[in-house]
């Protein structure tokens, strides 16, 4: 008998996480860790000076 | 407004409980009152209207695509502590980075202050249109979270340059716009920034909490205290530089380190904030003084419209390469203190007076090889 556990969002971080964790007879059969927000900053600095890069991608996480 | 003495002095003990003393918070408000223009009377009103806020003004505070650098912004502010005021003053129903739930009970709470309505909505990030999927909340797209919480709230404020236009998030391939786009039947104050200064957001809910109506607002939908009219060029510590012409081109050069930074990147001429006449960090310093150009990030324009950021916009020195970028952007960009009767007019002149600069200094040169 397996059991989902889903922690959706989890708080206190930065940004959007979700977590499922599968529970069968009382231990861990499986777990993920998916971040649910996507704002291709990679894609953002192509083409873009270098110089901008650095300025750009810090904002990747912002605490 | 049927707040009692007894009640404010309530209010004071419990802030006093907290660390911040009466005196100090009695002027942080009447400093806020003073930016919008108001007498010093308003101070002690505002202070009355945080003490009423305190039972009252439920708000809930969503993040769609941003980096809470806007969240970290509001709570790592200093003394009076706006943290606090933020915490103790309002009640924080939901806010994903600071809040003890998580999960469904954080959602419970969340839908619980929704179906009780009057508060306040704060939106932090951008919101993707291209595929939902960009960002995802309990398995819902943002923009559903958005509308749904948007319904029943008495307000709604941006903060941060991605909730207000779109930010560095529309410069990428997901669609990401600001809150005004999508909530279209609400006003919608947009407090820019990347981050955005803590004043600016205090200072918004001090005034709302007090009038009950938001404060006056530039094209932008910028509060027109913070933003409007204040042209980072005009006030900036490196004009005298820029009057002489002298510009920093050579960031290794320590005889040119304090010159003007037009040069390299700086958009001051075309950035309307209040940086540098109340600076960050409880006054320590602000980009420019610190020695980085102004990258215009509380303009609709930024990033992609303003990139590169640390080149010269002219870098070719012709004049109509100037005089160009300087109607492109004033369009936009100076629409806000159009309304105030000095803007349109404003831009060319500067583009005008800079031409006449960098022409000097080439005479200058020519004139020193001779």
């Amino acid at each position: 008998m397996t059991t989902k556990i889903t922690v959706d969002p989890v708080t206190r971080i930065e940004g959007h996480l979700k977590v499922e964790v599968d529970v069968a007879n009382g231990s861990v059969t499986d777990a993920r860790c998916i971040g649910t927000m996507f704002r291709g900053l990679e894609q953002i600095v192509i083409g873009k000076d270098p110089r901008d890069v650095p300025y750009v991608v810090e904002r990747v996480c912002g605490v | 407004m049927g707040v009692t003495k007894q009640d404010i002095d309530k209010a004071i003990i419990k802030m006093e409980l907290k660390g911040i003393d009466r005196r100090k918070f009695i002027k942080y408000c009447t400093a806020t009152a003073a930016v919008f223009g108001l007498d010093y009377y308003f101070g002690s009103l505002f202070a009355e209207a945080a003490a009423v806020a305190i039972e009252k003004k439920p708000v809930i505070w969503i993040q769609g695509q941003g980096c809470t650098g806007c969240t970290t912004s509001v709570l790592s502010s200093l003394n009076p502590g706006p943290a606090e005021i933020l915490i103790d003053l309002i009640s924080m129903r939901f806010n994903s980075t600071v809040m003890n739930s998580a999960g469904s009970k954080s959602t419970e709470v969340l839908e619980e202050t929704i179906n009780k309505g009057d508060y306040l909505l704060v939106v932090e990030g951008s919101i993707p249109t291209a595929d939902p999927r960009y960002c995802l909340v309990e398995g819902h797209g943002f923009d559903e979270l958005l509308k749904k919480t948007a319904e029943n709230a008495t307000a709604v404020v941006a903060v941060g340059t991605c909730a207000a236009y779109g930010g560095i998030p529309r410069a990428g391939n997901t669609g990401a716009k600001g809150v005004s786009e999508i909530i279209t039947d609400k006003p919608v104050v947009n407090i820019p920034g990347c981050p955005l200064k803590p004043d600016w957001l205090v200072g918004v809910l001090l005034y709302y909490f007090n009038f009950k109506e938001l404060p006056p607002l530039d094209s932008d939908n910028r509060p027109l205290v913070y933003f409007g009219s204040h042209l980072i060029h005009d006030n900036c510590p490196r004009v005298a530089f820029f009057e002489k012409g002298q510009f920093l081109e050579d960031w290794n050069d320590p005889a040119t380190i304090d010159w003007c930074l037009l040069k390299v990147g700086c958009k001051g001429p075309v950035t309307y904030a209040d940086c540098n006449r109340i600076w960050w960090n409880d006054g320590a310093n602000y980009c420019i003084r610190a020695g980085s150009p102004c990258s215009a990030c509380v303009q609709p324009q930024f990033y992609e419209e303003l990139a590169p950021l640390y080149a010269s916009p002219f870098a070719s020195g012709r004049e109509d390469d100037i005089m160009s970028y300087f109607e492109d952007r004033s369009r936009g960009i100076h629409a806000g203190s159009a309304a105030l009767g000095a803007g349109i007019v404003a831009a060319p002149l500067l583009a005008n007076k800079i031409i006449e600069l960098l022409k000097k200094k080439k005479d200058g040169v020519k004139e020193h090889d001779n």
